[in-house]
């Protein structure tokens, strides 16, 4: 067999399997719920056909109302067992993109932890990099620094946030359908367009502590290879894509 | 606690061993099933997959490994499923993670690898069943030949082949490396 012959392909398809994410219930789920289906009356049927040995513990009758609850919980594991799909995810830096992830909106609308109201200097100074101001956009009515770390500006319904990427994400949004977002290049440097409103949620510096933000609207992200931007609230990829090209 | 002891333990009654075992099995099996055309039901034939295969323990050979033969139970419910639905097994996966879209040094690359990673998939997924099947197991799943060979219930000259024949048509189709 030359399989040498195929030795760049296979090590591609590994890679390529390396890459993919199936996502399934939780181990532990899975087993409970295994545990419960052969725990249900039926021993006969259900126990190991090993005729010398006896089952540790003797499976009596079920009373009707623990029949009752047993049911109950299988249909309540079946439920959460089904909501599992495939997840893809995404990475642009500092943000993590879920697609194919429906999550529960948040109902209320919070700013990112620590959020304070600074100017330019103070900003750069707290965060310590130089934030970067579009053009096409001028100076911005606010701007804040949250979590000691992301800069947000803000004009009209628009807002564009920036932070020191790494390689954990700051940002994590979740969209519910499988559709995936445009790949873009933003001044060569790779980001993704996502047109749809969807879930975001800010992960805290250095404990990892999740608190959802709100829905967000349109959002253009991209990175270059230190800093991660996120504009939200331009209507078109076009005009977010000459708003990001203006930064200066 | 190895496979063996619980596999012995669970044969003697001893739900917690088997528990434990199909906890530590289930995030593969998980990925099998799906793989090989379970698609949202996964989750189902995986569960059906771990009843089956307690009941079935008497006649597993406890020199043996676990991993394929509970693999091949994975697999012949994925059939049965696809079977009932009438439908062609197919790779309902997709890609998952990207590699980080910001190579600072090569972000036009980076896009033209991720490109050609979604035609390779592509084409694995338009490969005839039991050519994809084969390489799903040998490279998605990154089974042995011999372990392929269990859970695809197939000889081994065959897992050779097939895998052989799939690569053959996987060049042909996305061409030599771009990486």
């Amino acid at each position: 067999m030359d399989s040498d012959d195929f030795g760049d392909l296979e090590r591609e398809l590994l890679a390529l399997g390396d890459s993919l994410e199936v996502t399934g219930p939780p181990p532990a789920e899975v087993a409970s719920a295994v545990r419960a289906r052969l725990q249900a009356p039926d021993p006969a049927h259900d126990a190991p056909a090993s005729p010398a040995v006896q089952p540790e513990r003797p499976v009596k009758p079920l009373s009707k109302v623990r029949r009752w609850q047993l049911v109950a919980a299988v249909v309540v594991l079946a439920l959460a067992l089904t909501a599992a799909a495939v997840v893809w995810v995404l990475r642009s830096t500092g943000v993590e993109i879920r697609v194919n992830d429906p999550s529960p909106s948040p109902t209320v609308t919070r700013e990112i932890p620590g959020a304070r109201s600074a100017d330019l200097e103070e900003a750069a100074r707290q965060v310590g990099f130089t934030p970067k101001v579009p053009a096409a956009l001028g100076e911005p009515s606010e701007i804040l620094v949250g979590d000691g770390r992301v800069v947000s500006m803000f004009w009209d319904h628009v807002r564009l946030d920036q932070f020191a990427g790494g390689v954990s994400p700051m940002f994590v949004k979740q969209l519910g359908g499988p559709e995936w977002p445009e790949e873009v290049l933003v001044n060569g440097a790779h980001g993704w367009w996502i047109a749809e409103a969807h879930n975001l949620t800010y992960v805290t510096k250095g404990n990892g502590e999740t608190t959802p933000l709100r829905v967000a609207d349109s959002t253009l992200v991209w990175g270059d290879d230190v800093t991660g931007y996120r504009l939200e609230g331009v209507k078109t990829l076009q005009d977010a894509h000459r708003i990001a090209t203006s930064l200066r | 606690m190895d496979d063996a002891e619980a596999v012995a333990r669970s044969l003697a009654g001893d739900l917690s061993a088997y528990e434990a075992l199909v906890a530590r099995y289930s995030a593969l099996a998980q990925r099998t099933a799906a793989m090989l055309g379970a698609g949202d039901e996964a989750e189902d034939v995986v569960q059906e997959a771990f009843v089956k295969a307690y009941r079935h323990l008497a006649s597993f050979r406890a020199d043996a490994p676990f991993r394929p033969w509970l693999l091949r139970i994975v697999a012949n419910e994925t059939h049965n499923l696809t079977r009932s639905r009438g439908r062609r097994s197919e790779l309902t996966v997709r890609l998952g993670a990207q590699a980080p879209v910001t190579a600072p040094d090569d972000p036009e690359g980076t896009a033209v690898a991720s490109d050609r990673r979604a035609r390779l998939l592509e084409a694995v997924r338009k490969l005839p069943d039991r050519e994809r099947e084969a390489v799903v197991c040998r490279y998605f799943l990154q089974l042995s030949e011999a372990e392929t060979a269990q859970v695809l219930d197939c000889p081994l000259g065959s897992v050779k082949s097939r895998t052989h024949r799939g690569l053959a048509r996987l060049r042909e189709e996305v061409g030599g490396s771009g990486l």
